[in-house]
């Protein structure tokens, strides 16, 4: 069970555009924008300030705040933008990117000019979508919402878990 | 009156779903991540773990990051299945063709590559 270094970079990438994209939400949502402003101008180093707008976003998310539906539409451009450049680089420094459950892209000169290969995963291909850490049991979901909404879930606590046993192991990332 | 002209449809039908999925789901995800049991038994018994880059926006916006990758492949796929072909702007196309997915890389990500990959390294891969 594991994700691989291009899909893991992948995500961490994406992590770091969210902290940004939830800044700007929590900025300018009017549900969140006056106790944002009074974090701005609370005095506290860079650290707490993030713990601070971190404890912002749950207590809003905790009392029924819609603030993702509205992320929602800055996400996509993000997420392409980060997914074909990461791609490209991949490609250029490795002829192959194995993004988990996705597909695997491959490049080779074989008759003399760069062709790029493409092999779905077979989810990408017949169905719903699974945790990119463990491909089976395939999802029973009624629909592709059920599928992120389900397997989101999953790999998010996936990824907690890691924080977990390294922070007992005594890693700092 | 002409129809408002929204571009070629290959070019915004997978970020409107993928759109949709995520609108549909994230308030959800976030909710459920926040008030997961795993998620707050670490808070109690390890509130130290929140920091360094372990606080609480960098948690919600990792559960962003995997719905978002989620999203995005959820609605590549039911793009494809419906029968509708994806163009990326010069990367390629992607189309479903006899259960099978093809993809054909433009000629601009091709040169790309191609003046980034060495030939000595390419014939050795």
């Amino acid at each position: 069970m594991y994700v691989n270094d291009e899909t893991r970079t992948l995500l961490k990438i994406m992590k770091f555009r969210a902290i940004g994209l939830w800044h700007g939400e929590l900025m300018h949502n009017a549900a969140t924008m006056e106790s944002y402003s009074q974090l701005l101008h609370e005095p506290c180093d860079e650290d707490e300030f993030a713990l601070r707008v971190g404890r912002l976003l749950l207590k809003s998310l905790q009392d029924g705040s819609t603030l993702g539906a509205t992320l929602a539409s800055r996400l996509c451009p993000e997420f392409a933008s980060i997914f074909w450049a990461q791609l490209s680089d991949r490609l250029i420094g490795q002829q192959e990117c194995d993004y988990k459950n996705f597909g695997i892209f491959r490049s080779s000169r074989a008759t003399g000019q760069i062709r790029v290969a493409f092999e779905p995963s077979d989810v990408v291909l017949r169905g719903p979508f699974p945790n990119p850490c463990s491909p089976l049991p395939r999802p029973n979901c009624t629909s592709t919402i059920t599928a992120v909404r389900s397997w989101t879930g999953k790999g998010s606590m996936f990824w907690i878990g890691r924080i977990l046993a390294r922070s007992r192991n005594g890693g700092c990332h | 009156m002409d129809w408002p002209d929204f571009g070629p449809f290959q070019e915004w039908w997978l970020p409107l779903t993928i759109t949709t999925l995520l609108a549909g789901a994230l308030d959800d995800v976030l909710q459920t991540v926040g008030a997961s049991e795993q998620v707050l038994k670490l808070v109690q018994e390890r509130p130290q773990v929140l920091e360094h880059g372990r606080d609480w926006l960098s948690i919600l916006s990792m559960a962003t990051s995997y719905a978002s990758y989620y999203a995005w492949a959820n609605a590549f796929g039911t793009v494809l299945e419906i029968g509708s072909a994806i163009e990326v702007d010069g990367i390629g196309r992607f189309h479903k063709a006899q259960g099978r997915i093809e993809f054909e890389a433009h000629t601009k990500f091709q040169n790309l590559l191609d003046v980034n990959i060495p030939l000595a390294r390419q014939f050795a891969a």
